[in-house]
């Protein structure tokens, strides 16, 4: 069964976390295989969102579109595996990071990821990959890591 | 370094300064032509991932930050970052070293564009982390007629 958060409950969580406060990044929506985050500029930075926490909002993505679809009680998150981003554009005002899932496979889902800023126009466009793997019951071996 | 470029000193407080590093607590420890070391902190904000990890958004960007710290010790006059291009990540191990470390190197800088290659690998012990590939457009001086 997926595990699909409480969207309100994850947004007020999400928001909480103090490296999404320090880099001005805001839980948007979360549904079955897909995670939307809004990115702010944060002081200092002359109104214009940092590439850099649009990179670091679009593992988030990568990782949140991933855990919907976990399936409770036979699969665990695993980590990042790997993450590919292509810049095309310098943001204007806000961004929207958004990641949906493409694949869900037994050892990895495979996540496409498109960021816009406020006039829609594309900011960044990539694609990640994140291992999943089997929850082995209580006294048997599992997969190392 | 290039003739004309800021001393250490004033080079590493300067990237210092920016919100980015400030709000992660991030140390400019080396600066070589074309080379930054830069170290990473533990700290409430960075940690967030897997097993009690740095998040890999914040190594991503992390390894970003490094390769665009290596390639600001390389411009010529009148040459600036006009935007990071691309960014891809291989993650390799959870990083959950006190500091995590990024080593940016420059592979080639060409008059349009650059490419680095980035290390992330675990301060305390030394593992490897992550793998990066970075690029990075640069603005060129305006020709004189």
């Amino acid at each position: 069964m997926p595990s699909v958060p409480d969207r309100s409950q994850w947004v007020q969580a999400t928001n909480s976390r103090p490296l999404f406060v320090a880099l001005g990044i805001t839980g948007d929506d979360v549904s079955e295989g897909a995670a939307r985050y809004r990115v702010d500029p944060i002081e200092g930075d002359g109104g214009v969102v940092d590439t850099l926490a649009i990179t670091t909002a679009a593992d988030q993505c990568l990782v949140t579109a991933a855990s919907t679809l976990i399936e409770q009680g036979r699969e665990e998150m695993n980590g990042t595996a790997e993450m590919n981003l292509t810049y095309v554009a310098e943001p204007q005002g806000a961004v929207i990071v958004e990641g949906t899932v493409v694949h869900k496979g037994s050892h990895l889902t495979v996540i496409t990821v498109e960021a816009m800023d406020q006039a829609g126009a594309i900011v960044a466009t990539g694609r990640g990959s994140y291992a999943i793997r089997p929850l082995h019951p209580a006294g048997t071996s599992g997969a190392g890591a | 370094m290039n003739d004309g470029a800021p001393d250490f000193d004033a080079f590493k407080q300067q990237w210092e300064a920016r919100p980015f590093l400030a709000a992660l607590g991030i140390e400019v420890e080396r600066l070589e032509d074309g080379f930054a070391r830069l170290a990473m902190p533990r700290n409430h904000i960075t940690v967030g991932g897997i097993r009690n990890s740095i998040n890999g958004g914040v190594v991503a960007s992390f390894g970003e930050l490094a390769a665009k710290v290596a390639l600001s010790t390389m411009l010529g006059p009148g040459e600036s970052i006009e935007s990071v291009v691309d960014v891809g990540l291989s993650f390799l191990t959870s990083a959950r070293g006190n500091p995590t470390i990024a080593e940016g190197r420059v592979l080639r800088k060409g008059g349009r564009l650059c490419v680095c290659d980035v290390d992330i690998t675990d301060g305390e012990h030394g593992g490897m982390n992550a793998k990066a590939r970075v690029s990075y457009a640069i603005k060129r001086p305006p020709r004189e007629r």
